[in-house]
């Protein structure tokens, strides 16, 4: 059985021990297959962002062990890690995480300038934009696009460098029901090209689309 | 401010261009290596020679600006100084120094009385040092080439007047500064304002009457960077640095700009893979351009100033001053923006 992501003992906690800060996560295993869709809920300040973070390499953990593609993420340097995020991750936010002021080609591009695979720029992009349904949007500055087209231009983007993995935080959470069932079908399309889906949402009807469904409650996997 | 963000690097272009052209401008083609001395001797050799009257705020100010003088200037024969120490403002001394042949320093202290006197071309002293000549009831001082005729005695001291024998043709250059700060700008203030108490004849005439001895159309004052106007280059640039903090405290799109948007953007970017090493050039970069943009707003607000103080240079000047002293400026900003960044990447992990 080959993982995209193993995690074993995993936990987190804020604030120094003198302050005796909050645990966020308790002690958490988890394997995911490679072409997996999980999806993640939880209610708010259960650690679902937090393990998103921790799995990107985002975030440090207190204890316990994240695997990305075999790749023992706490043992990397930031510039390691930074790489793994690059080439192996795709990552969806829920605030869409776009330059507001530069275009939908620049923003899906940015991924592309820190790779050092050896990508045809101009092809990828175009190929995702395709995939995304945005091609017409190209060359429209991102201040100008309405929630939906922000997100698919998000996804697009997560996907220009062919990552295995697509970690998404609340994808559908700024977005309409129309617009959200749009999202979801894309991922779905995404998940059957091979590719393993991390999804962490409030939505039931996002989660119910997923493979399996995970709760976080206390930090504690469900 | 977006739209100022994505045309930061165009501005950053442009106004490097400007920087390094004004740069070059300055130092090879203007004014970093003048000579004043040069342009004394080029007018010596016409046949001028000066006389220099400023009016420092006390004795001790003119004996150390004697000090501070450059060495040419002051074993400069044909240059006399007189010196108007002012008590208060309406009592001075004059001061007269001029080298002598063996290269020893001359120093003539005279007890005067007020400059209103002194602006009518009287001086009030004890005993005018110099050579007495004495024709008839007509009793005159040969002071250098001035002559100083007696016109009277009061309370114990005689008055003289400057004599329309003397030498007429000599040229005067006033020149007034408030304080020793300015002493060291002297050179490049000469002519710039007449004193006020020495004013009879209005700044007007007088510049008439320096362009006409000279034979030259304007006397100007020298930019560059020598020694000399060193002091003044270094607090216009502090008024400048000072300016553009503010400018940066005040404007809050800027504030907002370098901490929540850009802030956003890096999170971006490293989100998309970037290393901290490409964050950290990234916000190099940001704050050589933020630091461009407040630069250009604080040389307007600089120059919103000087016009209010009506000290505007003539555009050109202006251009070449700004963009010369950009050039300093680039150089520090680049000295400030790397350990900045590291810093600012360092605290935002």
């Amino acid at each position: 059985m080959e993982y995209s992501i193993e995690i074993s003992g995993l936990h987190k906690k804020y604030g120094s021990r003198r302050e005796k800060g909050a645990n966020a996560l308790n002690g958490i295993d988890l394997k995911i297959e490679k072409g997996d869709y999980v999806a993640l809920c939880g209610v708010s300040g259960s650690g679902k962002t937090t393990l998103l973070n921790l799995i990107a390499g985002l975030d440090v953990p207190t204890s316990g062990e994240v695997r990305v593609d075999g790749i023992v993420m706490n043992d990397l340097s930031e510039a390691k890690k930074a790489r793994v995020r690059n080439e192996k991750i795709g990552f969806v936010m829920q605030d869409f995480g776009l330059i507001p002021y530069r275009t939908v080609y620049e923003n899906i591009a940015v991924p592309l300038y820190f790779s050092r695979k050896k990508i045809e720029h101009k092809q990828s992009i175009k190929k995702v934009l395709d995939a995304t349904g945005i091609r017409g949007l190209s060359s429209k500055k991102v201040c100008k696009l309405s929630g939906g087209e922000k997100q698919r231009v998000a996804i697009a983007r997560a996907l220009v460098n062919d990552p295995d993995i697509i970690l998404a935080d609340e994808p559908t959470g700024a977005l309409d029901s129309a617009t959200k069932q749009e999202i979801m079908e894309l991922f779905g399309k995404i998940n059957g090209s091979g590719r393993t889906i991390v999804v962490v949402t409030h939505d039931k009807e996002l989660a119910d689309s997923a493979k399996r469904i995970l709760t976080l409650k206390d930090g504690i996997l469900k | 401010m977006n739209r100022l963000r994505s045309y930061g690097k165009t501005i950053s272009i442009v106004s490097l261009f400007l920087a390094i052209v004004a740069t070059v401008q300055m130092l090879i083609f203007d004014d970093v290596f003048f000579d004043y001395t040069k342009e004394l001797r080029r007018q010596k050799d016409k046949g001028a020679r000066y006389e220099f009257i400023i009016v420092p705020s006390s004795e001790s100010d003119f004996l150390r600006f004697i000090d501070d003088m450059p060495e040419q200037l002051r074993d400069y024969k044909d240059v006399t100084l007189v010196g108007v120490s002012r008590i208060n403002t309406d009592k001075c001394n004059l001061i007269t120094y001029y080298p002598t042949p063996d290269k020893n320093r001359s120093f003539q202290v005279i007890n005067g009385k007020s400059i209103g006197e002194l602006a009518s071309g009287e001086i009030v002293c004890d005993e005018l040092p110099g050579n007495v000549i004495e024709e008839g009831d007509k009793k005159s001082v040969k002071l250098k080439d001035h002559f100083y005729e007696v016109v009277g005695i009061g309370n114990g001291m005689e008055i003289y007047r400057l004599s329309s024998e003397g030498d007429q043709t000599l040229p005067r250059i006033y020149c007034s500064y408030p304080d020793y700060f300015d002493i060291t700008l002297y050179v490049y203030e000469l002519v710039i304002q007449y004193p006020e108490p020495l004013s009879a004849r209005g700044a007007s005439e007088l510049n008439a009457y320096i362009s006409e001895s000279l034979g030259i159309s304007e006397y100007f004052a020298p930019e560059g960077i020598t020694p000399q106007n060193r002091e003044r280059l270094t607090t216009r640039l502090m008024f400048v640095i000072a300016v553009t903090l503010f400018v940066l405290i005040l404007n809050r799109s800027i504030i907002d700009f370098m901490f929540f948007k850009l802030k956003d953007e890096y999170r971006i970017r490293s989100i998309c893979g970037a290393t901290p090493a490409r964050i950290f050039l990234t916000k190099c970069r940001d704050l050589f351009e933020v630091g461009i943009i407040s630069f250009l707003l604080s040389v307007l607000a600089y120059q919103a100033v000087l016009a209010t103080l009506g000290d505007l240079h003539p555009l050109w000047d202006s251009v070449i001053f700004i963009a010369g002293n950009m050039g300093i400026y680039t150089i520090l900003l680049l000295i400030v923006s790397l350990p900045g960044g590291l810093i600012w990447n360092t605290r935002s992990r």
